[in-house]
């Protein structure tokens, strides 16, 4: 009895090519550019993020002149107070980005390309996150120059540059905060009007509240971490503690409901 | 391609759809007719992923549409038409959707010019009428050339003109191989483009059939010269009668006996066919006339 030396495999079916490209996950990076370019995707959008620059500049200088420059703390006040209402158009345009898609069910198509809705909301992260960087970075060049001024023109010295770092924390984390209530704001709320309404009158009035009675308020105002690492003198730790959860909590809540939320 | 079982939707207690199932074969055009709120919109999202069922599911080519990696060449999807933001021109919104499909932008110009809007590409999708729009939806659906379209109301908002170039696209479509469902509560629409069709009323499927076989009725139209001699043959034959268009008669019997019985009275005929049902009869008769 012989047995052959080789088996041969049945041959194997070729797979059409729309059953290779449809096993085929499109890359994480092309999501990314696709939120890229719905962030410039209209006019308005493009107008928007061209001035929020010019607006975060303006704003820094106003408040860096009214600015008190007796200490390190009171230097970094006015940077806690520029960056909210400095980033108003970097708000719009992060409202518009994540609240106008589910408003005009464009996210629809979106997620018919691309079901996976972690990824979706990942991509819209990434970006976010990106508008938080160059913001922070805008931020940590231009205000030390303005307060710089102020101090000089005061006749006071310049403290913020005896601690570099912590200045940099202090913007990395207040642009952070601010953004990030505006995201949960967008994230709650689909639909971009509602959401800069509610945004545009929650934190200032918070801020109003916060500034009044911070033992009180400092447990709701998203900021408050950043007051504390600011080292400004009415800030508490259990505020800031108390505040960073709950809007944590906000944030994952959020999250979960985009995850959920009814396509159109 | 497409095989649903038992799908089934409730909304806060109410069922919305009930137990539908079907299956479609490649190279066909299936419609799923219903009046609005019959369930059909809600069949489609659960097809697509865009809705989780109650209870049942779906296949695409075997698998779930959310299951495929990359599901927009597996299946093109329109549900609605509207869903698109405005501020964006079509252009730019199939480009998006080709990043995300991972086929060349070029792709978009190609689709828009398919279903004619390669003149208002660069034009903001604002200012689209209703069926540009949903032209624009049938392009992101075909962009990249999928093996099954799935079509929520394709026709609603286009003229006659669209009308037309979008049935002989998806005719077209089926010839080449390519699978259709496609959805309307206008029951002209479908009946020059199905070739089969699936009644869906109250979230349940009520006919499934070729339309033809659907449609078809257990009456002849009969016309002769002599209509008074012709009623009288039918009346002894104990065949009940009705007036019918044109000046035809309605026999309540085949082709076959009507035929027998003019031919033994020596009438001669001036027509004699099945009566074919418009959709909405049937539409009425399977729903008794209440959806």
């Amino acid at each position: 009895m012989t047995f052959p030396q080789t088996v041969q495999a049945p041959p194997q079916q070729q797979q059409p090519l729309w059953h290779q490209r449809a096993s085929a996950r499109t890359g994480f990076g092309n999501l990314v550019l696709v939120e890229f370019r719905k962030l410039f995707g209209t006019l308005s959008d493009r107008l928007t993020l061209l001035l929020a620059p010019v607006m975060l500049i303006g704003v820094m200088y106003l408040f860096s002149r009214t600015g008190k420059m007796e200490s390190a703390a009171k230097q970094m006040f006015p940077l806690l107070i520029s960056i909210q209402f400095g980033l108003l158009l970097t708000f719009v345009a992060v409202i518009k980005l994540v609240a106008g898609e589910w408003h005009y069910k464009s996210a629809q198509p979106t997620l018919l390309m691309q079901p996976s809705r972690m990824r979706y909301l990942s991509a819209q992260t990434v970006v976010v996150l990106s508008v938080w960087l160059v913001s922070a970075l805008l931020t940590f060049l231009i205000y030390p120059v303005f307060i710089r001024m102020q101090a000089d023109r005061e006749r006071f010295g310049f403290l913020l540059d005896i601690r570099p770092g912590w200045v940099l924390g202090v913007t990395l984390a207040g642009t952070a905060l601010v953004l990030i209530s505006a995201l949960i704001v967008a994230m709650h709320l689909p639909n971009p009007t509602a959401a800069l309404v509610v945004f545009f009158v929650v934190v200032p009035l918070l801020m109003v509240a916060r500034s009044a009675a911070p033992a009180v308020f400092g447990v709701i105002y998203p900021l408050e971490p950043a007051y504390l690492l600011a080292g400004q003198p009415d800030a508490g730790t259990v505020q800031a503690i108390v505040s960073g959860l709950l809007w944590l909590s906000l944030l994952v809540w959020g999250a979960i409901r985009i995850q959920r939320r009814d396509a159109g | 391609m497409l095989s649903a079982w038992g799908l089934t939707k409730v909304y806060e207690g109410r069922t919305v759809v009930d137990q539908v199932g079907f299956e479609l074969r490649p190279g066909t055009v299936t419609a799923f007719l219903g009046p609005n709120g019959a369930g059909k919109s809600t069949t489609l999202r659960m097809i697509s992923g865009l809705t989780t069922p109650t209870a049942g599911h779906a296949t695409i080519a075997g698998r779930a549409y959310q299951q495929w990696r990359n599901p927009s060449h597996v299946a093109g999807v329109l549900l609605d038409g509207q869903a698109v933001h405005p501020g964006r021109t079509g252009r730019l919104h199939l480009q998006l959707a080709a990043k995300l499909a991972g086929i060349p932008s070029r792709r978009a110009d190609e689709v828009l010019a398919m279903v004619g809007l390669a003149d208002a590409a660069g034009r903001k999708i604002g200012k689209y009428s209703l069926g540009m729009r949903q032209r624009l939806g049938l392009a992101h659906a075909l962009l990249t050339d999928p093996p099954l379209l799935i079509l929520d109301e394709p026709i609603n908002g286009l003229d006659p003109e669209g009308i037309r170039s979008v049935r002989t696209l998806l005719r077209n479509y089926a010839t080449r191989g390519g699978t259709v469902l496609l959805s309307s509560h206008v029951l002209s629409e479908v009946d020059q483009t199905a070739d089969r069709v699936l009644v869906i009323g109250n979230g349940r499927v009520l006919a499934d059939g070729p339309l033809a076989q659907l449609t078809s009725s257990a009456r002849s139209l009969v016309k002769a010269a002599d209509m008074n001699r012709l009623a009288q043959v039918m009346t002894d034959a104990r065949i009940p009668i009705q007036p019918a268009i044109d000046g035809h008669m309605a026999a309540h019997a085949p082709v076959e006996r009507v035929s027998e019985l003019t031919f033994k009275a020596g009438i001669p005929l001036l027509g004699l066919r099945p009566e074919q049902m418009s959709l909405e009869d049937l539409f009425f008769r399977l729903t008794g006339g209440n959806s």
